[in-house]
């Protein structure tokens, strides 16, 4: 009897792991988005965009409220080096595919220390959603995500890669404030 | 501590602050006797080996680096760490049990580009045996001084100095200057790393902190605790002022590292592979009893043989991407003690253990896993361990030694463990990712006796009111929670 309970504990506990995601509530007309995500580096100068895998999981965040996410051009990415203010990289950023909506995520990963066998880092991300036609400021939220990598090879790459998960929740929680406060969402 | 923390809450300061840590917590209730862990030590896998562990790493920016910009920054780091949480150890989570491990500024862009100079303490390694939780190439371990780090794309190199003496000695501080470095070459998929450290404490005559020897005294007398038994027996008590003065010593000691890291290829996410060889450093004194006063014997010639091999190698295999990892480690140890060719002590010792981690992943969150570890303990000088409940009356040919060198009926411990359980890690797929939070069942079996930490009598004196037990077979149940923050 009690190894029949155990049993069927040990058994569903992977059925908990198949909770349904709530729904997200998007927009209620596809809306194209320029979508920069971009990597910089506090002790070397350069600027570039952020690892494939860390921009999928990003895009997905606004694939799921129906916004269609556009890359910028790399001759605007190529800007970013010189251009370190956020609003400054706002305006670079709409000048160049038209789309009506700008979301720019800035991450700045940054080698903290040796930690007991990890190399802590810590991650500086900014997400600013603004209108393309900058008719209204952009809101913009900073907020640091610590990273503990395993290998020493690993960098701001892979820093930001490990903090992704955290900064896609915060986009998206930003995402619907803004569709929210647009009232851009589908009548309830 | 409680200043830097308020100063950190303070608002009006212009640097950032940044506050991360590591916390261990389990409940391993224990229906065997044992103190919660499954076997002795981290060498059968750190999985249900290790207790519980807190630790806060501080970080303050005074001048907080500019992306992009060369001008100076500095930051001063501070930990705080200790094997104690409230409910889950003996030590209940007192703060005794912590301690302010490091302490150090960091500064950059000052005077050299690329390097970053640091005083404080200078703790460095090239990475982790993960599964072991052991850092076998590490060097400054015990050092506080002054390092200088240089970075380029394809070469680290450090370079310090300081002072070992205080972790070393405690109030018995003498100074130990310790030089050494530390270089790495990183070409992409692989890595090469060197470095090393020297100890070198100076005999000083009149210091009762440095190194000194008796002479006259032999390592059986010393090493059994009958130097001054032996003295009375061959001078006489009138003569117990006359027992040797030391002189002094010079004590050195020292320790080479090696590193290969490669991986990025196939299956092979990264390899670790880690070599240190060390000289032990000489010990002081021990202390007996002559005619109810204490007396010092001081042992630098005794103990200044000691080496320590450690060779260790850890291997994360992607063996199907999000559904299946594998970690597996090995490692080698071997020490000896040219001194001792009487008693078994840990350093006069080999081993060798290998273990292997499972993870899959049957969703995001909800994982699975199983370990196993296979160790062999050997001692190099004779019987170590007990196999029996009375093999306290047996040793080497069954012969009793009743004048105590040898302990037990075997010079080989050898131990198997097999660890397994479901794990939920919110943050995702990974066999380091953290949190994770796991229900782990773990089982050992062991050719010794009570092969793990516990609080038996072991005596079988017909007046023992506690009779003891024979069991090489151990098993218990865990739940526990592991944090990066």
């Amino acid at each position: 009897m009690r190894c029949s309970l155990l049993c069927l504990i040990v058994a569903s506990l992977p059925l908990a792991g198949c909770l349904k995601p709530p729904p997200v509530v998007g927009v209620e007309e596809p809306m194209s988005v320029s979508v920069a995500t971009v990597l910089e580096s506090v002790d070397q100068p350069w600027v570039v965009s952020a690892p494939d895998a860390v921009v999928a999981r990003l895009n997905d965040e606004l694939v799921r409220r129906n916004l269609s996410p556009i890359a910028p051009s790399d001759e605007v990415l190529s800007t970013f080096a010189a251009i370190r203010s956020t609003a400054g990289r706002l305006e670079q950023l709409a000048l160049d595919p038209p789309a009506p909506l700008l979301v720019l995520i800035e991450a700045t990963p940054r080698f903290s220390a040796q930690v007991n066998g990890r190399y802590r880092w810590s991650v500086q991300a900014e997400i600013s959603i603004a209108p393309s036609a900058m008719t209204s400021p952009a809101t913009t939220e900073s907020f640091t995500i610590p990273a503990h990598l395993i290998y020493s090879h690993q960098a701001e790459a892979e820093a930001l890669a490990e903090a992704s998960p955290v900064v896609a929740r915060q986009l998206g929680r930003m995402l619907d404030e803004w569709i929210h406060s647009e009232g851009l969402a589908p009548a309830p | 501590m409680i200043g830097l923390l308020t100063m950190l809450a303070l608002p009006a300061h212009a640097g950032s602050a940044d506050v991360g840590g590591y916390f261990r917590v389990m409940a391993r209730p224990d229906f065997q006797g044992g103190n919660g862990r499954l076997g002795y030590w981290n060498l059968y896998g750190r999985l249900m080996n290790e207790g519980p562990y807190g630790m806060l790493d501080l970080r303050y920016d005074v001048l907080e680096p500019i992306a992009g910009s060369t001008e100076p920054w500095t930051s001063v780091h501070a930990r705080i760490e200790g094997a104690s949480i409230s409910n889950a150890d003996p030590g209940n989570g007192s703060l005794s049990n912590f301690r302010l491990s490091q302490v150090y500024v960091k500064t950059g862009n000052v005077l050299l580009r690329d390097v970053v100079w640091q005083i404080g303490t200078l703790e460095y390694f090239y990475g982790d045996l993960g599964l072991y939780d052991m850092r076998p190439a590490t060097v400054f371990y015990d050092t506080v001084g002054l390092s200088a780090r240089y970075t380029s794309d394809h070469l680290e190199l450090l370079l310090g100095f300081g002072d070992s003496g205080y972790r070393m000695y405690g109030s018995s501080y003498n100074s130990v200057p310790t030089p050494g470095g530390a270089a790495r070459l990183k070409l992409g998929k692989l890595e090469l790393g060197i470095g090393g450290e020297a100890k070198i404490e100076a005999g000083v005559a009149g210091n009762r902190n440095a190194p000194y020897h008796t002479p006259g005294v032999t390592y059986e007398d010393w090493i059994r605790g009958e130097v001054a038994e032996s003295y009375l027996e061959e001078f006489g008590p009138e003569l117990a002022d006359y027992f040797p003065s030391p002189s002094p010593r010079s004590a050195r000691s020292g320790k080479l590292v090696g590193y290969l890291g490669f991986g990025g290829f196939g299956p092979v996410r990264w390899n670790n592979l880690f070599v240190s060889l060390t000289q032990l450093h000489p010990e002081k004194k021990t202390t007996e009893i002559m005619l109810g006063e204490p007396l010092d014997i001081w042992v630098h010639d005794f103990t200044d043989q000691r080496t320590s091999l450690v060779i260790g190698d850890e291997i994360q295999l992607v063996l199907a991407p999000d559904r299946l990892d594998m970690a597996w480690a090995g490692l080698f140890g071997d020490q000896r003690d040219g001194d001792n060719q009487l008693m078994p002590t840990d350093f006069d010792r080999t081993y060798a253990s290998t273990v292997l981690r499972l993870q899959g992943y049957p969703t995001e969150t909800f994982h699975l896993l199983v370990e196993t570890s296979l160790a062999r303990e050997w001692s190099r000088n004779g019987n170590a361990f007990r196999e029996h409940r009375d093999s306290i009356f047996s040793n080497t040919a069954g012969r009793a030694d009743t004048r105590g060198l040898e302990i037990g009926d075997s010079d080989t411990r050898r131990t198997w463990q097999l660890k397994g359980g479901v794990v939920i890690n919110p943050l995702g797929p990974g066999i380091f990712t953290r949190p994770s939070l796991r229900i782990l069942y773990g089982l050992q079996a062991s050719n010794v006796n009570n092969a793990f930490g516990n609080s038996f009598v072991e005596t079988i004196d017909q007046f023992n009111d506690f009779d003891n037990t024979e069991r090489h077979v151990r098993h218990m149940a865990a739940l526990e929670a592991e944090v990066w923050f």
